[in-house]
């Protein structure tokens, strides 16, 4: 059995590598730096001038409990396994080890990073002493390392009811530890420690115990994974295609008044055919509004107007630079071969597309710069720097490039 | 009228066809016979354009697609072997793409598609994607999007299988009312008792080359088989040694 998990596991890590590289390309990263310079200059800003809040520690034991509800329990089992893994019930137990094992890394390594992030407005803002934080990044860790117990747990048979009451007790424990650990005098915190190490104690114990005498609940465990597979997959599938998740075409039929009504005739045959390529496929809507929205909220958080007016155009050009490949979205589709249309309105068509969307952009982008920046002369000149970049995008480079394509 | 004429082509250096004749004139069915793999559909592919002849010429009506593609693709309608369709768009929005492309008017195309959408079933299924068709559905979709156009030339590629018996019924019927009314067919098929049935003429393909063409008649003088059906003489081609 734990060779069996040893494969799966590696399997498993490499398929994600895989889709992870493609979800973090080149021009996402760009755009994710950018975003993390802004979010960190305005971050040291507004940490410079702040005083202790009274809502410091409340927010700050919300949000982590909230941080530790992020990350499941992968057991990786398939829907075969209830039939091939049936003789082999007993041995369940490494495996099930294993993947809690394999489960804990990326929760805990975003509980560490965002809890690092947090350490100086714990200290500033929230008035939290350096070692009351270390120990609630301590409990933090050992809470998450028992969420997972716990959930491993629910995967074995007769376990339902007792699994909805531990989740309630889990919930208790995690707020009041974290509270205790920020509020009052340190030996607190050590009580804190000591409360959830005992809660870990308990959970593990417990675990070894029902996984002796209970058999994996297979249509749970199933379930369970398949849907948390999904989730992830759906995510890769903002960026790639995911095989088997097919970017199956949704109706979207609020999107329809952004459907412009035109005159069945063949110069509009290509519109007709893009415009709602664009809005009910998966692909492409999502990357436009992805970046568009990471943009806007960067820009609100530059002061500097060369420097939005440099975002913006980054952003414009991301934009434009990823729907490109669209223009040949149909060109594998016989049909649009033979459609008596001349080939010159088929790149006029998305030549128009292309306009509208990084226009609209464009305008989105001009907001968040006219709050940060107000109005003033140095405002329009960010703003009309990154229309001239939005034009030559489309009229100069866009042209060119979607030519070297075909 | 479509007039195929020493066609020699095929995809890039791997020549597939030889000096390949043939006509299909006005008001006629024409079957394309011939085994997996000897030319069948890279002669469909040439007449519609996708592959260009290396020697020999294709015009529809007088025109090659080198004179003007836009008008020779407006006189084709095609059906291909494995329907293609768009997933975004519904089965209406279909059809008016169909009219959009080669500006059809509007109102009288769409009383025609809504009689071939109501004799393939379709016609409670205006709103559906492609994604909830069957096989079959689609190729209907295929047929009715094909159908509903003016073309003067219909090329059809395997249409009868995936449909069922009615549909199959339905389609014949519909391409002999095109013949009526003056078109030219081109349907290739391996279902020799339909093609039989109901072709003008055949275009027995072997090896790249035609082997034979004509009415049935003709082909049965040729191959020496008085009282053979389009099966025997299909066999008897078969068995003969590959001219080389």
């Amino acid at each position: 059995m734990k060779t069996l998990w040893h494969q799966r596991q590696q399997r498993h890590l490499t398929q994600q590598l895989k889709y992870l590289r493609l979800v973090f390309n080149d021009h996402f990263m760009i755009a994710l730096i950018f975003l993390f310079g802004a979010l960190g200059v305005s971050y040291a800003n507004a940490l410079k001038g702040i005083t202790t809040l009274w809502w410091g520690k409340p927010v700050l034991i919300l949000a982590f409990w909230a941080l530790l509800q992020v990350g499941q329990f992968a057991s990786l089992i398939f829907e075969a396994d209830s039939v091939f893994l049936q003789p082999r019930e007993a041995d369940m137990r490494e495996y099930l080890r294993g993947a809690w094992r394999y489960s804990l890394p990326v929760p805990l390594t975003a509980l560490l990073f965002v809890g690092l992030l947090a350490f100086p407005f714990a200290v500033r803002g929230a008035g939290v002493t350096t070692l009351q934080w270390a120990a609630f990044l301590l409990i933090l860790v050992l809470l998450k390392s028992t969420d997972l117990v716990r959930q491993g747990l629910g995967l074995l048979m007769d376990q339902q009811t007792a699994a909805r009451g531990r989740f309630w007790l889990a919930q208790g424990i995690s707020v009041l530890s974290l509270a205790l650990s920020v509020y009052g005098p340190s030996w607190l915190a050590i009580v804190a420690i000591l409360a959830a190490i005992g809660w870990y104690m308990w959970l593990t114990t417990t675990f070894q115990r029902v996984i002796r005498r209970s058999r994996i609940d297979w249509l749970v465990a199933i379930g369970r994974e398949e849907r948390r597979q999904f989730r992830i997959y759906r995510f890769y599938n903002l960026f790639t295609d995911v095989p088997g998740l097919t970017s199956s075409a949704k109706r979207r039929k609020y999107l329809d008044v952004f459907i412009p009504r035109l005159t069945l005739t063949p110069p509009h045959t290509f519109t007709y055919l893009y415009v709602r390529g664009f809005l009910r496929g998966s692909e492409y809507l999502g990357l436009f509004l992805r970046l568009t929205i990471i943009g806007a909220i960067a820009l609100y958080f530059i002061p500097t107007w060369w420097a939005a007016a440099l975002v913006a155009a980054l952003f414009i050009y991301l934009i434009g630079f990823q729907l490109l490949p669209f223009a040949g979205q149909y060109s594998n589709n016989v049909m649009t071969f033979l459609y008596p249309v001349p080939p010159a309105s088929q790149q006029h068509s998305f030549a128009r597309l292309l306009t509208v969307l990084l226009l609209l952009a464009w305008v989105i982008f001009v907001i968040p710069m006219v709050w940060q920046l107000g109005f003033s002369l140095l405002t329009l000149a960010a703003a009309a720097i990154a229309l001239a970049v939005t034009l030559a995008f489309i009229y100069l480079y866009a042209p060119r490039r979607i030519a070297k394509m075909q | 009228m479509l007039n195929v004429d020493q066609l020699t082509g095929g995809y890039a250096h791997v020549p597939v066809l030889h000096d390949v004749t043939f006509s299909v004139p006005d008001g006629t069915i024409a079957g394309l016979i011939g085994l997996n793999g000897a030319g069948k559909s890279t002669t469909i592919k040439h007449v519609i354009g996708l592959l260009t002849p290396t020697k020999g010429t294709i015009t529809v009506n007088g025109l090659t697609i080198q004179q003007d593609a836009t008008a020779y693709h407006q006189q084709i309608a095609y059906v291909p072997e494995t329907p293609v369709l768009y997933p975004e768009l519904t089965l209406k929005e279909h059809i008016d793409l169909t009219i959009s492309a080669y500006g059809l008017p509007v109102k009288e195309t769409w009383e025609k598609a809504d009689r071939l959408l109501k004799m393939f079933r379709l016609d409670n299924k205006l709103d559906w994607f492609p994604s909830n068709f069957s096989k079959g559905m689609r190729q209907k979709v295929m047929i009715v999007t094909a159908f509903m156009t003016e073309a003067k030339l219909f090329i059809i590629d395997e249409p009868f299988t995936g449909l069922d018996p009615l549909a199959v019924h339905d389609l014949l019927t519909i391409v002999q009312e095109r013949k009526a009314a003056g078109a030219s067919i081109l349907m290739s098929t391996h279902i020799l008792a339909t093609a039989q049935q109901y072709a003008d003429t055949f275009i027995l393909l072997n090896n790249g080359r035609v082997r034979s063409q004509g009415s049935l008649d003709q082909l049965k003088q040729e191959f020496g088989m008085s009282d053979a059906n389009l099966d025997d003489i299909y066999l008897a081609m078969t068995k003969e040694p590959a001219a080389s």
